[in-house]
Parts: C-alpha cells; structure tokens; sequence
C-alpha cells in the first residue's frame, strides 16, 4: 500500500495544499474577525479574571506572570482550535475537506498554521495585556520570543491532530479541553519556566526548555503528517 | 517535615488503604462478572467461544 | 467464575453458562485468589513480625499496594498501545476490545496509584498531596486514559470508533514519557524542604512482599483482561447481531411494502 503521505511530500502538493488550506482560513477569518472580536476578548477577559482570583495588591501577580499567560494562552487555544474547525462544518460535518482533492497531511499543516497564526497574534496581545495589566517588566527578548514560536508552534500541531480527531463528534466541545490540556501540560511548564527564566534575566536555564518545547513541536508535526490522513476519514 | 504518626494510627492508615484496594478491585470485579453473564445471556451459545 | 465471597453455589469449577469464564479463566482465578491470600499474609503479618515496629516500618506496607498498582497500570496502558498497532494493521474487532480492555483496567489501577500514593504521602508529609513528581504525572496519566474511554463512549459507529481510539492509544502512550519527563524536571527546580521520596529502601522479606505484590497484580491484570476482552468482544458481537436484525427487519418491511430490496441492504459480515 502506497505511503500517501510520503509521497505527497515528495510530490509537493503538502505544502501547496497546506497554503491554500491556510490562505482560505486565513481570508475567512478577515472577513468574519470570529477571532478578532471573540476569541481576543476572552483571552484579555481571563488575565482580567486572574487578578480577580489572585490578590492584585500583592506582587502574586507579577510573580505568576508566566504561569498566568501560558494559561490564558492554553484556554484560548481551546477556542481557536474548535474555531478552525467548525469553519469547515455545517452542523459537524466535514465532508467537503474530506471529499476535497487535497493532500490530508497538506490539510493538517494548513489548518496548524492558520491556528498557529492566530495563536501568535493572541499572545502577542496578551503579552501586552500581562506587562500593563500585571506590572511584570519582561526581560530576555530573544528567549520570549524564541519560547513564543516554539511552543506556538507545538500547541499549533497537536490541536490541528486533536481538533480534527473531536469536530467530528457530538461532544466535540467537551471532549476536546479533556484530551488537549494534559497533551500540553509540558508546553505549559516549559513556556512558564522559559518565561520565568527570561523574566529573571537568567536565560541560560530557559533555553533548556524551549529545547523540550521544539522537541515536542517536532513530535506532533510528524505524528499529525500521518496520523491526520485516517483521522479525517473517520470524523 | 512529614508529621509522623503514633504507630496505633499507622495501622489504621494501611488497613484503611488496603480496604479501598480490595474494595475498588472487588467492585469492579463483581461488576465485570455480573456484566459478562447478563450480556452472555443474549448472545446464542454459539457466538462464547470460550466455554467448554 | 466468582471469587467464593460472591458464589451463588457456583462450584469451584463449575462455570455459569452465561458467564466470561472458561476453564483457563477458572484455574488463573484460583491461582490469583491464593496468591492475593498469601500476598496479604506477607505484607501485613511476615514482612514485619517485629512487634517494636515504629510508624516508618508499618506505613511501607502501603507501598505494597502502590508500587503494583503502578506497574500494573504501565502494563496496561502499553498493551493498550500495543493493541492499538496491531489493530491499525490487521483491522480485526479483537485488537480493538484488547485495545479498550487494557484501557478501562488501566484506568482503574491508575486510580488506585493515586489513591495509595495520596495516602501514604499524608502520612509522611502530613498534606493530601504535594506535587511529587511521579504522582503529578500519574495523575495527568489519569486524565488523559479518562479522555481516551471518553472518546470510545463518544463514536458510535464500531469501525470508526475502533481506528480513532486505536490512534489516540498509541499517540496517549506517547505522551506518558514527555509528560512524565518534564513533570520530573520542573519538580526538580523547585523542590524545597526534603520531601520523603516514594521510593523507600527495603530488603529481605519487605522487598519480597513489594516483588510479590507486583506478581499478583499482574496476575490479577490478567485475570481482569480476561473477562474484560471477552466481555468486549460479546459485546461488538451483540452490536453487529443488532445491526444485522435492524437490516433484516428492513429488508422484510421492505417485502411487505411490495417494493424490491436496494442490494444495499444486506446483511454486512459480522466483524
């Protein structure tokens, strides 16, 4: 039996049918502004939530900065990633992506990057919101950064592998947070100690981790390549 | 530091953990027995290729 | 097959005719009944016959309990990986109730890792829980086999239920080490006061009642697989005799109707 997904990335047609996957997200997206309007507001509404469970007077703010973004980060991308599937679906079903002609593992990277996309311009808004909001001074911009990218991109691959694998079904919007959040539980600490790292001025520890963080990435953009082919067939 | 515990209330720590144990295991074996039969029961003899 | 405890005057190798057992299942549950007899006997009696034993020396005997489970859960969730391959490849029912058997007692022993873990962690550190790394990533463990069984419950169709979760259980069994290894890793940044590791050091007759436990767990993982598999594997059965008498229901209300039957509506082979 052929390896499709081999051969397509021979062939050329996963990274052209991923663009046109990403570029159709993408135009969706300026026209509806779902994430714009929605999806942004909530990310700023849960910092805003944060200092409304935690002590603003106190520094507990500032100190948890890292933690509080990587998880105002995570909640949103529970959002995105049903987002960027429910664009595909009428009432869950996504026969027009599975019937199209396109290269399933093009599909994945496509729908990865329009996520990973959006998730980039979330955190760049919410690192905005937590350096005003928390009064945390950020330091070390290459790591921030560098941490940014790679656990953009991590997140962005298991939730097009996940996201697929739910929107299929009924209870997609219940059972996506319980199958993503304890896959991303080490994007989460290696994002906060990274961060934590930067914040401290003490970066040599925080590359460490953004190691972690493309090894994972690496992981699930070769798991998602071959495993999304069968998952869409079934969804 | 831990708290250690006078060896009286020890002992009522471990029988505690184990009565949880058997309990869940038996539970849910009990459970699986009776489930067995009652779905054994609707399936013609012919489908339980394990009894002899 | 019951344990005596729950005979209804089942004879010891009578089987109920309705029932999971079989001969094997029988003699294995024999065999894991007398090992978890004499299990306890060690591990509450033998191990320690010092009657000047102080908390320390009775409280490891929890550990009895936690180590097995732990390796029974492991086993479980490898088989379950395992059987998630091999029904990728060979596309048989069988893999697939392997696959969701192995899970479903997985979960179980997983919980009761946490439970003896959170257990004998009170008794030394005085707290329910304190974020040691091996519970920490047991627990998540937890959650993530959780979503796998949610998942099953959440397709109906058999076949497309089978091949999804077939991938979730390998890509599940993926993360347990990346989970595991950057749990470990951020604990050992900020791990404070001495926390009294989950790893005592035992000899003699304790560390024989600590091997002998994982022994019987096994065993009883097993015997568990057994009646689960066969339980599953019933179960796919009635699934597809259902469906083959809605068919023929079908195809006899379509007679009635005076119409042709669609060549469509046949009876599909049973998986």
């Amino acid at each position: 039996m052929p390896d499709l997904a081999a051969d397509s990335m021979l062939r050329g047609s996963m990274l052209r049918d991923a663009a046109m996957v990403v570029g159709k997200d993408l135009r969706l997206e300026w026209r509806s502004r779902v994430t714009l309007s929605q999806i942004l507001p909530f990310a700023l509404l849960v910092l805003i939530l944060f200092a409304f469970a935690l002590d603003p007077d106190r520094r507990i703010l500032e100190e948890a900065t890292p933690g509080l973004f990587w998880l105002a980060v995570l909640f949103s991308m529970l959002l995105a990633i049903q987002r960027a599937y429910a664009v595909e679906t009428a009432d869950g079903v996504i026969d027009a992506l599975r019937l199209s002609d396109l290269d399933p593992a093009g599909i994945f990277l496509g729908k990865a990057a329009g996520i990973g996309l959006h998730l980039l311009v979330l955190e760049v808004v919410l690192f905005v919101g937590v350096t005003v909001l928390y009064g945390a001074t950020p330091h070390g911009g290459l790591l921030v950064v560098a941490t940014m990218l790679l656990a953009t991109t991590g997140l962005a691959a298991a939730g097009s592998l996940y996201g697929v694998l739910a929107a299929g079904l009924r209870v997609r919007d219940t059972l996506l947070p319980i199958l993503m959040l304890p896959v991303v539980a080490p994007v989460l600490i290696a994002g906060t100690e990274a961060f934590s790292a930067a914040y401290a001025n003490a970066s040599g520890d925080g590359w460490k981790w953004c190691g972690l963080l493309a090894a994972f990435s690496v992981l699930y953009l070769a798991i998602g390549i071959f495993a999304f082919e069968p998952l869409l067939e079934e969804s | 530091m831990g708290v250690v515990l006078a060896e009286a209330s020890a002992w009522t720590y471990v029988t505690a953990t184990y009565a949880v144990t058997i309990g869940l295991l038996g539970g849910y074996t009990a459970w699986l027995i009776q489930k067995g039969r009652k779905v054994g029961r609707q399936l013609p003899p012919e489908d339980r290729k394990w009894s002899s | 097959m019951t344990s005596p405890s729950a005979g209804t005057g089942a004879g010891i190798m009578r089987l109920h005719p309705d029932g999971t057992a079989s001969r094997g299942s029988r003699i294995l549950g024999i065999v894991v009944l007398v090992s978890v007899v004499v299990f306890l006997y060690v591990a509450l009696v033998a191990s320690a016959p010092d009657k000047s034993l102080d908390a320390q020396g009775q409280l490891v005997r929890i550990m009895y309990l936690h180590v097995p489970s732990a390796i029974a859960c492991y086993t479980a969730f490898f088989v379950t990986a395992v059987a998630s391959g091999m029904y990728l490849w060979k596309k048989t029912v069988g893999w697939d109730a392997l696959a969701s058997s192995s899970a479903e007692i997985g979960v179980l022993f997983v919980a009761l890792t946490l439970l003896t873990g959170s257990i004998w962690g009170h008794t030394t550190w005085g707290t329910w829980w304190e974020w040691d790394p091996r519970l920490t990533s047991t627990a998540l463990m937890f959650v993530l086999y959780l979503g796998y069984l949610a998942l099953r419950r959440a397709i109906i169709d058999p076949v497309s239920r089978a091949k999804q979760s077939a991938i979730l259980g390998i890509i599940a069994f993926v993360n347990v080490p990346i989970v595991h290894y950057s749990v470990d890793w951020w604990r050992s940044l900020h791990q404070t006061a001495t926390v009294a590791s989950l790893d005592p050091k035992i000899d003699g007759l304790r560390l024989f009642a600590l091997m002998f436990g994982m022994v019987v767990a096994l065993l009883l993982y097993v015997w568990l697989m057994m009646h689960r598999f066969r339980l599953a594997f019933a179960e796919a059965a009635l699934e597809a005799k259902g469906l083959d008498l809605a068919l023929a229901e079908r195809r006899a209300e379509a007679r009635a109707d005076g119409g042709s039957v669609p060549p469509s509506v046949t009876t599909g082979g049973a998986s």
